[in-house]
């Protein structure tokens, strides 16, 4: 039986042939949607702003899948794709509302709070306002590594940052967000 | 509190789990939630979402040959700009052209036995053939020729038209 990483290449490989590009596209996203919709939700919060960086970063996939040069794998790729476009739509929104971009975004949380798509109890509440504290490189690697489940160095295919870092990232964010629980 | 036999049959039929609460259509959702994974650490999505997520995004795709906006209006111009470049060297080369040359019909009627002296006097002091390029060319194709031509002379000329 061929195994996820084989049946990616096959569908790149579909992907880049006219006649099987459509359904190789429609495979693409019957498997990752959802995956990739998660981890833009996580990132971006509120679900019509996921929605929107969901579509436009499978619209990039569409533009430049026949580009992608297999040096990593198909969902590291995805992932890499999804986290700019997520990352690109909270700076965007930063600027349209002149917050620097180092700084926390409010409405985050304020799209948490106000419990639009979301119905976590009070220590799911907790938790996602805590990681909302944190810097946005942290938050992007704890989501990754907690939620998401993946390695270090899938991650630093998608981060492009080395591992090294990345578990230091992850280890001042578990520090933070334990110091956050803490407090009350 | 009375428990009585009914409100004991109500309590063991409408709560089986004997006590236990779980939120309104937990049992309707549970199944959809866990087979399509719609709700995730509190998150959740509309009914249907991604039942029609992919829809969606096939909706938005641009099926065919995808030239990018910029890519477009950069070759628009790029295009204007190649055309309005060509249309200037033209208009340029054609001013030139008209410019420099001699109008033929007017040449067509002369002749060199229609010339008055005048007009060559005239056409000499004006042009100074020694300071051009054709003018050197021709003086130094003179010098080439210059002793055949004394030859010829010599040899042919009537002594007697020959001025001292």
């Amino acid at each position: 039986m061929p195994n996820a990483q084989t049946d990616d290449r096959d569908l790149v490989a579909q992907f880049r042939n006219e006649h099987t590009k459509n359904s190789a596209f429609s495979m693409i996203l019957q498997r990752y949607q959802k995956k990739v919709y998660w981890h833009v939700r996580r990132i971006v919060i509120n679900h019509d702003d996921a929605d929107d960086v969901v579509q436009n970063t499978f619209i990039k996939v569409w533009e430049n899948l026949e580009k992608f040069r297999e040096d990593s794998k198909l969902y590291t790729w995805l992932f890499r794709v999804a986290t700019n476009e997520a990352l690109l739509f909270l700076n965007k929104k930063k600027a349209k509302f002149n917050t620097p971009i180092d700084e926390m975004d409010y409405s985050l949380l304020d799209s948490l709070q106000s419990g639009s798509y979301f119905n976590g109890n009070a220590a799911e509440l907790k938790l996602q306002t805590a990681i909302l504290t944190l810097p946005e490189k942290q938050r992007l690697v704890f989501n990754m590594k907690y939620y998401d489940a993946l390695k270090y160095e899938e991650m630093e295919e998608i981060l492009g940052t080395s591992v090294g870092a990345l578990k230091a990232s992850y280890h001042h964010a578990v520090k933070k967000i334990e110091e956050f629980l803490k407090k009350d | 509190m009375n428990f009585n036999e009914e409100h004991i049959d109500e309590n063991l039929l409408g709560k089986p789990s004997g006590g236990f609460d779980v939120p309104d259509r937990y049992f309707e959702t549970l199944q959809k939630n866990i087979l399509n994974k719609t709700s995730e650490n509190g998150f959740f999505v509309p009914d249907e979402y991604f039942e029609t997520l992919e829809a969606r995004i096939q909706q938005r795709i641009p099926k065919g040959k995808v030239i990018p906006l910029n890519a477009a209006i950069i070759k628009k111009y790029m295009i204007g700009v190649a055309a309005s470049i060509l249309f200037i060297a033209g208009l340029f080369l054609i001013k030139n052209k008209t410019s420099n040359t001699i109008p033929t019909p007017i040449y067509s009627e002369v002749n060199v036995t229609n010339l008055s002296n005048e007009d060559i006097l005239n056409y000499v002091d004006v042009e100074d053939i020694t300071d051009s390029h054709i003018g050197e060319t021709a003086l130094n194709t003179n010098d080439k020729t210059q002793k055949q031509v004394e030859d010829y002379l010599l040899n042919n000329v009537d002594e007697e038209l020959i001025i001292d």
